[in-house]
């Protein structure tokens, strides 16, 4: 008896059902071929066991839900009777259908071939569902028919088995640590998670056995959105519900083995398509198509699985409503000179109503649909009205596809009414943008000019108005102008004047100015800390400095470097913690000053307060609307800010009719109102707000405490976005604070629940990296989340790297704040989610309280079970004095923690044990390092943010309060304050204390005679330094390099003399098929890179050469990949390295910035690559011009087909395919294509780039998806565990046992790497790496004999 | 129906233009895109689906 093999995850889903009812046949599906025409029966019946006996998954008996037995015989009848006609034998097979099938037993089909008359029969299949799907049936009907042919001709081998084995390959690797069923799991728990219980057209009824069909023809043939949009319609018409959720099958094959195999894949997805009475049926199609695409790369993840995630199983639970189908494989077939046509007699199961179409095959044959409906739902009559009344709006619709869908199906005409805001996807094209709906806040109400013509001809008009006030101080608009113009003169052409100057006329006149001047601003707040500002000059490289009183000229300017036409650059904190530059240019200003103008309705006699810093964006909102609307900006004192009592007291005496404020901040006002401590003066007609998310529980305070007439409004938008996007007034008895609509001239598209912005508002870009461009326009991820409500407005939902999972519920901190300030005496509230020493995740919340006794965690525990789902209710509660907060006023999250003693009791730590006065040792020590406080015993400390130099503070201090040598390498091992006091007591007795690690940290220290960038009059023609042009990537990035640019490229080879190392280098690029080099633009110096050092002016020095060593330690690899790389950033030229994405801690996302030392860094290797870029980011902080591309494992290009054969993979091909074992590696991996790599470096080489570039834009390879490719190219080799192949090679010559020592030092293999950003090097065209790669590679492995020949060589189709 | 017009339909329906033996399924090729190309070329849609390149495609069309 065969091997069981485990149930593929669609066959689980019918097993399960068919336990539900196991006397049900509802999961019989049928369908016969009409054949007409001369049959040799006889033959028929030969072709027919050759395809059945290789179809293994139509053989298989279930002893249960977790094994499958596949027994192949031949032990069966096919069936032969007579019947007068065509119902007769439809009757027969009705009652066929009737047959209970008992999955344990089998067999799971029923074969018979009906003779109907003369050159009539009918071959009919009943196959269990759990064994086929329609393109099941479809595989079988063709492959019986060819072999049919076939052997008419007397020709053609049987087929091969189609094995069940390559499928459950994937399906082990889809949902294995690839992550892909995770990733995908995600996507559909955002996109289902809160909808509401999907429209029916009956009530809902269990699954029952029977099915009921009616047959309709179809004027034309209609696309699955057609279909899916006209079915939308009519359940809108039917039920009245705004959105209708179908249920979609999905063939679930393209990609995969499933392809050629009959057996059960489908699966079936819900499509969520909203339908507004105005819509017409191409918009309605055209967001069915949108859906479509946005939830394709998500089609594997099974509607079983979802169900159980959403809750939605058993009862009358539905996760969609009507299923619709198109089926695609409906063309008649040739048996030998007889014409076969395909009829479907029974699906399978219908839950509630399915519609099928099918296109017709034969002559003069029409489309046709058959509706199913389940029969336990829908009486006979019920479904004729509803297959009747379907019909006919499908034809009304598809002849008036342009009109709006209700007018169409009524037959009038469109009422001439234009839809709300949200409309269909007219988006830009391509499949970045899968949006299901786009906003568009209509066109701008006046022309954007540009603002200083704006307030040029504000000055003009009312010179003598005031356009600027500060403590009874005023100018006026023509002293503005004045002082500004002037200002402008001192420019002297500088495109970026870095303005560093505290709020006030000075600063005002000096943004004006520059504005004025054509040039854009780049404000500094004097308060800064040295390395901030230093950071922010060394981005943006300003060509001015403006302090008080000084305008200075800047060396290292960009000068007409810049891009032009900015308006300013803003640096906002980036996720990684570094300041990224965002350019706006005059046109965005410009736009955005025309759009909000109107929707603030600021006004000539306005008196705007100045509230922001002048480094925030919201400062540009208050300049430039007040001023180019010719309005006094008052400008606040630091007192002004220091009380709500005392900021409302001065907006009276100073009358500012519109106050625009931080949301944190008027959060307070609200507070501060509704207690009665302050009044809102009566001057104030306006308030803006923004910021971060407004909390629904200030605003009704607000609403109660504030008289009607001042109006609020909530405005969103990132600074990449020209301050605001989206604007919501909000209003009395709206129980939640949305965001709104895009401000005129704004386009917003949700895709995947995130925020994408688009239009003339947006910024250019960051620095160095503009936006996108799709569909000729830029594009922004805002990384927000949010909702459109039915009335068009968008609520903000959190941010999508906010939220977090506790036990698979997705959380938002907001939500549960939220809850927590409806408690009565909660004044403040602020959650985060820990993950403790165990690793396990829980949320802390911590509350600011109003004065009174102290609140319990017991009291806050059941005021939230009250009104949380339990999951997402913390564990842990502190009452704080203050809730942390980053300079902008928001939650600081990071520094939220959960103080010792609150909450949950912690695993036992040495809190009160005999280590406890060493824990706050640690703990103080660290917190002097980080500059932080209230760091607990479970912070990481590389978490936390700590780096290298900071980890060699911290034991540099412990040694000395402890009196003994504490190694840095404990810190690595030990990241939590807590167990690095563990640690410690034990490191008197602990042996090779000076553990090797510690070495390559000492390493990752730039020493201070590093200069930053030399000044040197450049050679001509410029000259490129490279290194490692000898390797495998070198040959590509040398040809590259010639091509991208017209310099010489120097090429630093290690060879004793010239001559061997020009022949070196000639030998490289012929061993890859390069062509020869040019003569006189390559020159080859005889180097030693680690030992010599390289001397000359370079216009750039791309650093490429390094070891590649599996095994080898930190010390052995760090001449090349250290020393050289410290060797060469001494020649001062701007620097390129070529790097790796191993260097990045596994399991999280791999961002284009360098990393601290983390635990990953687990070899020489990657620690010698680590401590490269160390070095490069420390001198591009000293300004440097500088970057690093990291590449992943690189592979040959895959038109040519070369391989490198030291690469790990080959190696193991290499070991492995001769024993006819490859091990089975659970990793997926990015793999970059070497020609792809060369071009993309030598392009950014060319354009001068810096900053980090991660060079994978492919889609990771998943390694067991490679092996299959192996196999199927035709070599055999078995799938093993990683320690049984290893054991197997060993023995197979000196290659094969280093690369087996590879797998014995690498232990288990490392998690795999998150999901990698990249960026700017997406840009550059990579060809794909699949199985036709594959398959090059392979061919050329054979052709140089690196591999044997297969002994039969698959099709790469 | 030409190879021409083959080349340049499935370049608008993926939005880039293959080479003649790449999986066109890498290329965003999928079911429903590709059964509309089965029924502007009257091919059947599983042949499609078994050879999915443009040489592939080209012979189907042409035979």
């Amino acid at each position: 008896m065969a091997e069981p093999l485990p149930l593929l995850p669609a066959q689980e889903g019918i097993w399960t059902g068919q336990a539900l009812d196991p006397g049900s046949p509802a999961y019989n599906a049928g369908e016969y071929v009409e054949i007409r025409g001369p049959l040799d029966t006889a033959l028929f019946e030969r072709a027919l066991r050759s395809v059945i006996g290789a179809a293994q998954a139509l053989h298989a008996t279930f002893p249960d839900v977790s094994a499958q037995v596949i027994t192949v015989t031949d032990d069966w009848e096919l069936v032969r009777a007579e019947a007068s006609g065509v119902e007769e034998a439809e009757a027969w097979m009705r009652t066929d259908l009737e047959t209970v099938v008992d999955l344990a037993r089998g067999p799971l089909f029923r074969q018979a071939l009906l003779a109907v008359g003369p050159g009539l029969h009918l071959w009919y299949q009943r196959v269990h569902h759990i064994a086929a799907d329609g393109y099941a049936f479809a595989l079988l009907a063709r492959r019986v028919a060819a072999r049919y042919t076939a052997l008419r001709r007397g020709a053609g081998d049987a087929p091969p088995p189609a094995s069940l084995a390559p499928l459950l390959e994937e399906a082990a690797a889809y949902a294995g640590p690839s992550g892909q069923r995770e990733r995908d799991r995600e996507f559909w728990l955002a996109r289902c998670g809160g909808m509401l219980a999907p429209p029916l057209l009956a009530p809902a009824a269990p699954a029952g056995r029977r099915v009921l069909r009616r047959r309709v023809e179809l004027p034309a043939p209609v696309t699955p959105e057609t279909l899916v949009a006209v079915t939308a319609a009519y359940l809108r018409e039917r039920t009245g519900a705004g959105e209708a959720v179908l249920g979609l099958p999905v063939m679930n094959r393209l990609g995969s083995a499933a392809l050629n195999v009959p057996c059960m894949a489908m699966n079936i997805v819900p499509l969520r398509v909203p339908v507004t009475p105005s819509a017409t049926l191409e918009e309605l199609t055209a967001r069915a198509g949108a859906e479509l695409r946005a939830t394709r790369p998500h089609h594997r993840y099974r509607y079983e699985w979802l169900r159980r995630d959403l809750r939605l199983v058993g009862g009358d639970r539905r996760l969609f409503g009507p299923v619709v189908n198109v089926l695609p494989f409906g063309r008649s077939l040739r048996f030998g000179e007889a014409l076969g046509t395909v009829r479907n007699v029974a699906a399978g199961p219908v839950e509630d109503l399915s519609i099928a179409v099918s296109t017709g095959a034969g002559e003069g044959a029409r489309p046709y649909a058959d509706i199913d409906v389940n029969a336990a739902a829908y009486r006979p009559d019920e479904l004729d009205d509803h297959a009747e009344a379907w019909l006919a709006l499908l034809r009304r619709l598809t002849r008036a596809p342009a009109r709006p869908w209700r007018a169409a199906a009524a037959g009038r005409s469109s009422p001439g009414l234009p839809e709300a805001s949200v409309a269909p996807d007219r988006g830009p094209r391509g499949r970045s943008l899968g949006a299901s709906v786009v906003l568009d806040g209509g066109p701008l109400p006046v022309p954007a000019v540009p603002v200083a013509h704006l307030i040029a001809g504000r000055a003009a008009a009312t010179p003598h108005a005031v356009a600027v006030e500060r403590e009874g101080r005023r100018l006026t608009y023509r002293e503005l102008m004045e002082a500004a113009r002037t200002f402008a003169d001192r420019l002297r052409g500088a495109r970026l004047v870095a303005v560093m100057l505290p709020r006030g006329f000075e600063a005002i006149t000096a943004i004006v100015g520059t504005v004025l001047a054509g040039a854009a601003y780049l404000p500094l707040d004097p308060a800064w800390p040295e390395a901030r500002t230093r950071a922010v000059l060394a981005d943006a490289r300003p060509d001015a400095l403006v302090t008080p009183g000084s305008v200075e000229r800047l060396a290292g300017g960009r000068g007409d470097g810049h891009a032009p036409g900015l308006a300013y650059v803003m640096h906002t904190s980036g996720s990684t913690g570094r300041p990224k530059g965002v350019a706006v240019g005059h046109e965005a200003l410009a736009h955005f000053v025309a759009g909000a103008t109107g929707v603030y309705g600021v006004r000539a006699d306005d008196r705007v307060l100045q509230f922001a810093p002048l480094h925030f964006d919201a400062s540009v909102e208050e300049i430039f609307l007040t001023l180019c609307a010719g309005a006094t900006l008052v400008l606040r004192t630091d007192e002004m800010a220091g009380s709500v009592p005392r900021l409302l007291q001065a907006c009276a005496d100073l009358g500012v009719t519109v106050l625009d404020l931080p949301t944190a901040f008027w959060h307070e006002v609200a507070y501060a109102l509704s207690a009665g401590s302050a009044v809102l003066p009566p001057c104030v007609r306006t308030v803006v707000i923004g910021g971060e998310a407004a909390l629904p529980e200030r605003v009704a305070r607000w609403h109660a405490a504030v008289r009607g007439g001042v109006r609020l409004l909530n405005t969103y938008g990132p600074t990449e976005a020209t301050v605001v996007a989206t604007v919501a007034e909000l209003v009395p008895g709206d129980s939640e604070a949305p965001i709104g609509r895009p401000l005129p001239g704004v386009r917003a598209a949700v895709v995947d629940g995130e925020l994408v912005l688009m239009g003339g508002g947006l910024a250019r870009g960051y620095l160095d990296a503009p936006f996108p461009v799709c569909g000729g326009e830029r594009v922004h991820r805002t990384g927000d989340l949010v909702r459109v409500r039915p009335d068009g407005q968008l609520v903000h939902l959190g941010r999508a790297d906010d939220q977090f999972k506790i036990s698979g519920h997705r959380v938002d901190p907001a939500e549960i704040e939220s809850a927590l300030l409806r408690h009565p005496r909660v004044r403040e509230a602020a959650v985060a989610g820990r993950s403790g020493a165990d690793g396990v995740k829980h949320l802390a919340a911590h509350v600011v309280q109003e004065p009174g006794p102290p609140l319990t965690a017991a009291e806050l525990r059941r005021h939230l079970t009250a009104c949380l789902p339990p999951a997402v209710i913390p564990t842990s509660y502190a009452v704080v004095p203050r809730i942390p907060r980053t300079p902008t006023g928001k939650i600081d999250r990071d520094a939220l923690h959960t103080p010792p003693g609150q909450g949950t009791p912690r695993a036992a730590g040495p809190a009160g044990g005999p280590s406890a006065g060493l824990m706050r040792l640690v703990v103080r020590v660290w917190e002097d390092v980080l500059g932080t406080t209230g760091l607990s015993p479970g912070d990481d400390f590389f978490e936390l943010g700590g780096h290298s130099l900071q980890a060699v503070q911290v034991v540099t201090r412990l040694s000395a309060a402890l009196g003994h040598d504490v190694p840095a390498a404990l810190l690595f091992r030990h990241p939590t304050a807590a167990t690095l006091t563990t640690a410690l007591t034990g490191v008197a007795g602990e042996p090779g204390v000076a553990a090797p690690e510690a070495g390559y940290l000492g390493d990752a220290v730039l020493p201070p005679d590093v200069p930053g960038p030399r000044r040197a009059s450049p050679a001509r023609p410029p000259r490129i330094l490279l290194t490692g042009a000898t390797g495998f990537v070198g040959p590509h990035l040398l040809t590259a390099l010639l091509e991208a640019t017209d310099a010489r490229v120097v090429c630093a080879v290690r060879a004793p003399d010239e001559a061997s190392a020009r022949r070196r280098l000639a030998e490289a690029l012929a061993a890859q098929d390069l062509p020869h080099l040019p003569e006189g633009r390559v020159d080859v110096v005889p180097a030693d890179l680690a030992a010599t050092p390289l001397t000359g002016d370079y216009a750039a020095v791309c650093h490429n050469a390094a070891t590649v060593s599996l095994t080898r330690g930190y010390a052995s690899v760090r001449a090349v990949n250290v020393a050289a790389t410290l060797a060469l950033l001494r020649l001062g030229a701007p620097f390129h390295h070529v790097s790796t994405l191993a260097v990045a801690p596994p399991g999280a996302p791999v961002e284009e910035a360098y990393v601290p030392p983390h635990a990953g860094l687990s070899d020489g290797y990657r620690q010698s690559k680590w401590v490269a870029e160390e070095l490069v980011r420390q001198a591009a902080e000293r300004g440097l011009p500088a970057a690093v591309h990291r590449l992943g494992r690189v592979v040959g290009a895959p038109d040519a087909g070369q391989v490198n054969p030291s690469d790990l993979f080959w190696r193991v091909l290499r070991a492995g395919i001769p024993v006819g074992a490859l091990p089975d590696l659970d990793v997926a991996e990015p793999w970059t294509p070497v020609d792809y790599a060369a071009r993309a470096v030598a392009a950014l080489v060319a354009e001068g780039a810096t900053g980090v570039h991660n060079l994978a834009p492919l889609p990771p390879v998943h390694l067991r998806e490679a092996m299959a490719w192996v196999r199927d190219y035709g070599y055999r080799a078995a799938a093993v565990s990683v320690a049984e192949w290893t054991e197997l090679v060993r023995r197979g010559g000196a290659e094969s046992a280093a690369t087996a020592a590879f797998f014995d030092l690498a232990g288990q293999p490392p998690p795999a790497m998150g999901p990698v950003r990249c960026g700017r090097a997406a840009a550059f065209p990579c060809p794909p790496v699949g199985r036709q790669a594959m398959f090059r590679y392979l061919d050329h492995c054979v052709e140089t004999g690196l591999l044997p020949r297969p002994r039969t060589k698959g099709s790469a189709c | 129906m030409s190879a021409e017009e083959l080349r340049t339909r499935v370049a608008e329906l993926v939005g880039e233009l293959p080479g003649d033996d790449d999986d066109l399924i890498d290329h965003g090729m999928d079911s429903i895109r590709m059964m509309a190309l089965a029924e502007r070329f009257g091919v059947d849609f599983m042949d499609l689906a078994e050879r999915p390149t443009l040489r592939a495609w080209g012979e189907l069309i042409r035979g």
